[in-house]
């Protein structure tokens, strides 16, 4: 096939895939909140179980006015949402999906990731300098100072797998686990360090002081609003997806499983670990900003630097 | 029980002071162990031609109430500021300074408190000669002037007076070192409704709509404050069944508010989950409240001479009930609540009011129980059946977020406790009494205070011919704002809105 044909499919794939993504994820989010709030959620606007409520989000967003601030940056203030979608579309370019699925098997897979979603930072702080407003400013302050303490012990948390399987390719990473154990038992250390991680990572709550509603308004998207407000909320909702499925893909075995086939699997556990996230979202409260440089620094990191040490010990004794 | 208001009712002892002996005879008061209440400042110069000012002492022990009577010429309104000695008048004195003109000598805030900066010098709305309506042309609206800490990497952070959710208008002014908040500002009365001007001339039967609308979530507080004030006056005594029952409606209403406060907390951080479960209590309070006395936040309720309405066997016997289950139920969300890990990290040593400055700032209720200071008016000056009922009093000592929700909690429990005794005993008979004779012509000064859940709530009245000459309502909130500028620096700006919350101030008191 043609080469820059497979590319343009793939690219139209992946922004339909973070589309539907997010239009399920964000009704989703809302009904596993309800839930949990023992309130009904998204009802009136009709569809099974309310449905609907996403569509006419979108809708809604898209007839908004798109208002930028006077004194805004203009350019910086412009392209931050575009920014931020960039990083969210490429990562899934190196997920495995199947067997035999993936959009481009590359042999640095997970630095690949770590190095494309680290880009993100780009845009939250081009929107909250770009805004010229002191709400927005603090907030991407913040998520400046989250993204840094929470990238590295990320990242060190998966350097176990990468010592064991001997490889930075994701598929290889799956395949091995299909004969082994799932990593999240040997490596339960740097699964656990992931997952508190990733939560930070992705800026949610017990981790989410960047948005902070009650504290700090909407953080550094505050003077967004209408479509531009939306691609934020998509590129949001496509990197809590893309980082579940890296935690399925290095820890859960990825698409392995038993009947179904591997990308029924793959997208079952992803969501899985999705929802996980919003339960913890919904059920505890927001750290203070030292508690959570604490955490980061004076326990995820030396954990995960410990996990790497234990490992490869493990292997030289062996 | 014949004269039930006879203790409600302390005589009032008035004493005249010169202008010069205000701060000596204030300092005596105090010295000899009593509380300051509330300050009136008023226009008597149609008949007397000069000015008032009235400080309210409660004493120690059991007696009248101390009033220190101050008159001032209306060309040279002024006399020696009381903030030195007594720092709980700070905003009395800038509030009447506003209203009435009356100018308190080395203030430390010259700023206005209720007035926009741009009102013109010398229009003083309490005056009697200014009509209700009165609107100057220069008033515009001009920026305020907030105190700022200055310096090198120091940023100001207005928030408000308009603020994203359903919150009233308040305009802080931070001033942040980093995330560190260095000092904080706050302006009110962007919503000032003049009620105490709009009652002006109106006969006590019509005012107590007025009165019961000053604030939605303290309004039993209002009416019962109110109340006393007209009852004092006219010398109208309360039949048994009223005074149980208006000590019901009070129960009520602070059991309500403190439950509000509770579920408010964890919002603060993010906790929702506790969050909407406080709410889901709150609302089963708040039906209860309707199913028993016709209004969920007990709006016409409480009428002078009595209540507005009896409280029937059966829904008394349902209110009891509700009650009983709501105990259990808000005893587990508490209990979840500060079993929390997270949610105890947020609330532990945060927004710390030191006991020290509750005391010297005059706070009151559950903010200063909080931070140590025993102090409660159902205890210090018992009135209706906290007489026979006394209920325990509240105290913690740490004064951080997490002593002001124990507080709440634990005051919570209490005031079940003692509505169950109350339902239980309520005596019967007649639940108002008739006015006595020439009631709607009565004159004089009454003072109506109780113990509202955010504190006390004082009622400074004059009648003249059964007319409301002056009304000043101390609000609790009006009374411990300033206590949450001296707790909030030093504190993270993220944790400003716990703090808050912790304090729970009511905007529309201060608006009124």
């Amino acid at each position: 096939m043609n080469i820059w044909l497979a590319a343009v499919l793939k690219a139209v794939a992946v922004l339909m895939f973070l589309g539907l993504n997010a239009f399920v994820l964000i009704w989703g989010e809302r009904k596993v909140s309800a839930y949990i709030q023992r309130r009904y959620g998204p009802l009136r606007v009709g569809g099974p179980a309310g449905i609907f409520q996403s569509a006419a989000d979108i809708l809604k967003l898209l007839a908004k006015e798109d208002v930028m601030p006077g004194d805004a940056d203009r350019w910086l203030w412009l392209l931050a949402p575009i920014v931020s979608l960039v990083p969210a579309t490429l990562v899934y370019l190196v997920l495995p999906i199947g067997r035999t699925v993936v959009l481009q098997n590359l042999n640095i897979g997970l630095v690949f990731f770590s190095s494309v979603t680290s880009f993100s930072l780009l845009a939250v702080f081009m929107a909250g300098w770009g805004s010229n407003n002191k709400y927005s400013l603090l907030g991407a302050m913040r998520a400046g100072a989250q993204l840094f303490s929470y990238e590295i012990p990320l990242i060190l948390s998966t350097i176990g797998v990468v010592i064991v399987t001997g490889t930075l390719t994701l598929q290889r990473i799956v395949q091995y686990q299909t004969h082994h154990a799932w990593f999240v038992f040997p490596q339960i250390l740097g699964f656990l360090v992931f997952f508190v991680a990733s939560l930070a990572e992705l800026n949610r709550t017990p981790f989410d002081l960047s948005e902070a509603e009650s504290e700090l308004i909407a953080g550094y998207f505050t003077e967004y609003s209408g479509i531009r407000w939306a691609l934020f909320a998509i590129a949001e909702y496509s990197n809590l997806f893309t980082t579940s499925a890296l935690g399925v893909t290095l820890f859960l075995g990825g698409w392995h499983g038993p009947w179904l086939p591997g990308w029924v699997w793959f997208l079952l556990k992803s969501y899985l670990w999705v929802f996980v996230g919003m339960w913890i979202r919904w059920t505890l409260p927001r750290v203070r900003i030292d508690q959570l440089m604490d955490l980061g620094w004076k326990f995820l990191f030396p954990v995960s630097v410990a996990n790497i040490l234990g490992t490869a010990l493990y292997l030289v004794v062996r | 029980m014949s004269m039930a208001s006879e203790g409600l009712t302390p005589v009032l002892a008035v004493q005249e002071v010169e202008a010069s002996g205000l701060g000596a005879a204030v300092a005596a008061s105090l010295g000899r162990g009593a509380r300051y209440l509330t300050m009136a400042a008023s226009d008597h110069r149609e008949d007397e031609g000069r000015l008032r000012v009235d400080v309210v002492l409660a004493p120690g022990g059991p007696g009248p109430l101390e009033v220190l009577r101050l008159h001032l010429p209306p060309q040279r309104a002024e006399y020696a500021s009381l903030t030195p000695i007594l720092p709980a008048v700070h905003w009395d004195e800038r509030e009447a300074r506003d209203l009435l003109g009356v100018v308190p000598l080395g203030h430390p805030d010259p700023r206005p408190l209720v007035l926009p900066d741009d009102w013109p010098r010398g229009l003083h709305p309490l005056r009697r000669d200014v009509p209700w309506d009165v609107h100057p042309a220069s008033a515009v609206g001009a920026a305020w002037s907030a105190r700022l800490a200055e310096g090198e990497g120091v940023v100001h952070m207005p928030v408000g007076p308009v603020h994203a959710g359903i919150i009233d208008s308040g305009h802080f002014a931070f001033s942040l070192m980093g995330e560190s908040i260095l000092h904080l500002d706050v302006r009110l009365g962007w919503k000032h409704r003049g009620v105490e001007k709009t009652v002006e001339g109106t006969p006590w039967e019509e005012a107590s709509a007025a009165v019961e609308r000053v604030c939605a979530t303290c309004s039993a507080s209002q009416q019962a404050a109110w109340s006393e004030a007209v009852e004092q006056i006219l010398g109208w005594p309360l039949p048994p069944r009223a005074v149980w029952l208006r000590t019901i409606l009070l129960e009520c209403e602070r059991l309500a508010n403190h439950i509000n406060d509770i579920a408010a907390l964890p919002a603060g951080t993010g906790y929702t989950v506790a969050a909407m479960a406080g709410s889901v209590l709150k609302e089963r309070m708040l039906r209860l409240a309707a199913q028993a006395f016709g209004h969920r936040y007990l709006f016409g309720a409480i009428r002078p001479g009595g209540v507005a309405r009896d409280l029937d066997p059966a829904a008394g016997t349902g209110l009891r009930q509700g009650l009983g289950e709501l105990r259990g139920d808000l005893e587990r969300l508490t209990q979840r609540m500060l079993r929390h890990p997270g949610f105890v990290d947020r609330i532990h040593g945060t927004g710390v009011l030191r006991p020290s400055t509750a005391r010297d700032l005059g706070g009151v209720g559950p903010v200063a129980r909080a931070s140590g200071v025993r102090q409660d008016l159902r205890l210090d000056r018992p009135y209706l059946a906290y007489r026979q009922l006394a209920p325990l009093l509240v105290v913690e000592e740490e004064g951080d977020v997490a002593a002001r929700l124990r507080v709440r909690i634990r005051e919570a429990a209490v005031s079940l406790e003692l509505l169950d005794r109350l339902l239980h005993g309520l005596p019967p008979g007649p639940w108002r009494a008739p006015a006595p004779a020439g009631a709607e012509r009565a004159s004089g000064l009454g003072i109506g205070a109780c113990e509202s859940p955010r504190g006390a709530q004082v009622h400074y009245l004059e009648l003249r011919q059964g007319r409301i000459f002056r009304l000043r309502i101390r609000s609790s909130s009006f009374a411990n704002w300033p206590l949450l500028l001296e707790a909030v620096p030093g504190n993270l700006i993220g944790d400003f809105p716990l703090i808050n919350k912790s304090f729970e101030l009511c905007y529309a008191c201060s608006d009124r």
